[in-house]
């Protein structure tokens, strides 16, 4: 009797320990929110913008589809954190951020200053840091997520893998995720850069599901140029060819595609990248510091309009001389750009010099902004041809006169 | 340790942090090798005893209680370094006391079964353990960036010292619990050569930790994250489907801590029972368990302060023992 | 009494209920007494912990205690 009443007594004690936890999450209970959206709202608020997603519109065996497939809630603000929770005023859910695969500011809030809805971001254990930052141009951050895309049914994920490839393939885009934000923006040396998105087409009806009844889609979302910034603040932004050559210097180039002239100037041969590699040196001359850069780029030819042959040793070292020349091209651009129009080293020279020459460092430091724009840099590129493709000389020259 | 290690280097060495942890490893063990040494006099006392012998009566009791009440509070600072960590990061709302309790509950079951039930557990969990932080660090291997450890030897001096130092003491001197079960243990002729190796394999995987925390993330946020490692749990992605796996590192933490602070349980229970000259210490179980269950809660009222405790506490690991040696050395020269 | 003190209490009395007459009837007196005293701390302990009122910490008087040596290392490691 005693033996069944202690062990009764045990069971109903050990119960209190299973009845599970203060921090269980049901999942129909979460708001999974793919993307962020950050503007500038009245009275000095933020206006925070979230796309969460409808998982009966994107689970698999769901027939017909009646709503889009992902949603958006608003709140406004003085801090993040409140407008998140705000938002539950409306949302039925309560949002849960772990899934968030982009984050975007509009320009208005990025003059201003992002660092202080990075904080945020960092310290909240429930964010991974994984996901990429990009600045919405000429329109507001949540009309970035008023558009539905074709091929990705979530939005979110459209603009995340599009950056990624993008960046692979196409130089002038860059993926910037919030660490290696927060490390630029916090070491000396180097300031951050970021990515700009926009919207091409109708605005007003991009989020209408009649945005993918048409082969052409009304309203499309695509990456442009870099944006500049100083510590946490935007300058400006720059071209595709200043950001091709920002690529370049940071090393950034995993494969892209462009053009030369042909020998004989009369057409335009394609050129993909296969491979680059961008070293960078510093090393000071007569107390002054001066930047190396050297690229190694392997390419190969995969279109030829000329009618010139090219498949001779010697034009190809006359392609090469001229890729290299190209290449120099984009990188004194964006450099000269950068000092003298935004003062600002989003290249790293400085972090460079930190870290090689530390004690010439410690002298410049204070006055680095000043510094940077009068810094020489020399370039050095080497461009080898890989290839020419599947076909040796152009089929044109029997085509055309 | 494994959480906050790379925290505490880079806070002291910046980026040399992984050199000052390479130089403390050899002067951790030489504080190893101090304390196997003190017990191979005595092979069959421990600690208190040992104190007994040593400075006599009153004296050794001093000794006793200043080490008893160390490994006292160092348990309890553990437990509520455990609590700590899993309301910060895992569970937000569940109140610091439910996790304390559970741990509690652990720690005297394990101590009821005794010494040998609990290295057994020891050896079954090591596998797991080595296994998810070997996969940890080979999972960011892709992310190291060497770059960020330059420049080399760049910090100043005294703190790159400051930093080795707490580098060898904190992690050898809580291995002082052991002076208290080596006369428990079985005595094969390389015991010792097993202690130290198994010591240099533990204070490598730190190393290796710290390396990596300073690789991927970079000085500046290896210092100012509380949790390195946990962030850099976060930052594994390999082939966007091993990710997300912060769950795992927490495991293997709070593995690593259950053993430390059952050892210093016992420590705490075995060393009153010979102080108070008791024939047997399990009655006095379940009391050290409130105990170490109130002081958990006491030790500080926030995660802050208590960072800043936890280096005072652990440093007294080692002090005692200097005074120690000293005595130890005269009756072997007699 | 709030009710956390209170179930702390009874845990522990509880606890004390099984061992203390079974240490008594066994004629171990000195280790009946260390149960009674340890508990009893534990227990005072206990209680502030299930309640969460501010308390200075025990940890205070270790750090007092080893000060001057913490004092000597923060010194020799300071230009």
């Amino acid at each position: 009797m005693k033996r069944t009443g202690i062990s009764l007594l045990a069971a109903a004690l050990i119960l209190l320990l299973i009845t599970g936890c203060w921090d269980r999450q049901e999942m129909n209970e979460l708001g999974i929110v793919l993307a962020m959206a950050i503007d500038k709202g009245k009275n000095n608020m933020l206006e925070v913008s979230c796309q969460i997603v409808v998982p009966s519109e994107v689970a698999s065996n769901s027939g017909k589809s009646t709503t889009t497939p992902v949603t958006l809630y608003q709140a406004s603000a003085p801090t993040i954190l409140e407008a998140i929770n705000k938002m539950t005023l409306t949302s039925p859910r309560n949002s849960y951020m772990s899934h968030i695969r982009v984050l975007i500011f509009s320009e208005a809030v990025a003059r201003m200053g992002i660092a202080d809805e990075l904080e945020t971001f960092l310290r909240h254990p429930e964010i991974r840091p994984d996901y990429y930052v990009m600045i919405a141009r000429h329109s507001r951050a949540s009309d970035i997520l008023n558009v539905l895309t074709p091929l990705e049914t979530i939005p979110a994920n459209n603009l995340f893998l599009s950056l990624q490839n993008s960046a692979k393939t196409w130089a002038p885009t860059i993926t910037t995720v919030t660490d290696d934000l927060l490390e630029k923006m916090i070491s000396d040396g180097v300031e951050p850069v970021l990515t700009g998105v926009q919207i091409v087409g109708d605005k007003q009806n991009g989020g209408n599901k009649d945005n993918l009844t048409t082969i052409k889609p009304v309203a499309n979302l695509t990456y442009t140029g870099m944006a500049v910034l100083k510590k946490d603040r935007l300058l400006g932004w720059m071209n595709e060819q200043e950001s091709k050559g920002y690529n370049y210097i940071t090393n950034n180039i995993k494969s892209t595609t462009g053009n030369l002239p042909c020998p004989d100037h009369k057409g335009k041969l394609s050129i993909k990248v296969l491979r680059s590699q961008t070293d960078v040196t510093s090393k000071i001359v007569d107390g002054n510091p001066v930047i190396h850069i050297k690229v190694n780029n392997m390419s190969s030819i995969m279109g030829d309009a000329c009618t010139v042959p090219i498949s001779s040793q010697d034009d190809l070292r006359i392609i090469e001389k001229e890729g290299s020349e190209k290449i120099e091209m984009f990188m004194k651009e964006s450099v000269k750009t950068v000092q003298k129009r935004f003062k600002s080293d989003i290249f790293g020279f400085g972090l460079n010099i930190s870290r090689n020459n530390p004690k010439q460092w410690a002298q410049l430091r204070d006055h680095w902004d000043e510094e940077f724009p009068r810094l020489k840099v020399e370039y050095e590129v080497h461009v080898q041809l890989r290839g020419v493709g599947m076909l040796d000389d152009s089929i044109l020259q029997d085509i055309k006169e | 340790m494994i959480l906050i290690i790379p925290a505490i280097i880079a806070g002291y060495a910046q980026q040399d942090g992984w050199i000052a942890a390479l130089f403390g490893i050899p002067i951790g063990l030489l504080i190893l090798w101090l304390i196997l040494h003190l017990s191979s006099f005595y092979p069959k006392l421990n600690l208190v005893q040992i104190n007994d012998r040593i400075l006599g009566k009153w004296l050794g009791a001093l000794l006793s209680c200043a080490y008893l009440l160390f490994f006292l509070l160092a348990g309890s600072t553990f437990i509520r370094e455990v609590g700590d960590f899993l309301t910060t990061q895992l569970f937000q709302s569940t109140p610091i006391r439910y996790i304390h309790l559970l741990f509690v509950l652990i720690l005297m079951w394990g101590v009821w079964n005794g010494i040998e039930s609990i290295a057994r557990s020891a050896e079954i969990l090591l596998p797991l353990f080595i296994f998810i932080c070997i996969a940890l660090i080979v999972c960011l291997i892709p992310q190291m960036d060497l770059e960020r450890l330059k420049p080399y030897f760049g910090s100043e001096g005294l703190s790159f010292a400051h930093a080795t130092m707490m580098f060898s003491v904190y992690p050898f001197g809580e291995l002082c619990s052991f002076l208290m079960i080596f006369p428990y243990a079985s005595k094969p002729a390389h015991r010792n050569k097993d202690v130290l190796i198994s010591a240099l394999c533990a204070s490598l995987l730190l190393f290796l930790l710290v390396f990596i925390s300073l690789t991927v993330l970079g000085a500046y946020f290896t210092e100012h994250n509380i949790y390195s490692t946990y962030v850099l749990t976060q930052k594994i992605n390999i082939g966007a489907f091993l990710q997300r796996i912060e769950a795992l590192i927490a495991t293997a933490w709070v593995i690593s801590t259950f053993f430390k602070t059952v050892l210093y349980f016992y420590a705490f229970s075995i060393g009153t029972a010979q102080l108070l000259r008791l024939s047997t210490f399990k009655p006095l179980i379940v009391p050290t368990s409130f105990l170490m269950f109130g002081l958990a809660m006491m030790v500080a009222p926030n995660l802050c302060i208590m960072s800043k405790r936890l280096f005072p506490t652990g440093s007294t690991g080692i002090s005692p023992m200097a005074l120690y040696f000293r005595h130890c050395s005269f009756p072997s020269i007699i | 009494m709030s009710l956390p003190t209170l179930i702390v209490l009874c845990i522990a009395i509880s606890f004390g209920m099984i061992q203390m007459p079974a240490l008594i009837k066994k004629k171990l007196k000195r280790e009946a007494f260390a149960y009674f005293l340890l508990l009893s701390a534990g227990t005072a302990f206990s209680i502030y912990a299930a309640n969460v009122k501010p308390v200075p910490s025990p940890l205070n008087a270790l750090i007092t205690i080893y000060e001057p040596v913490n004092q000597f290392f923060d010194r020799m490691f300071r230009p």
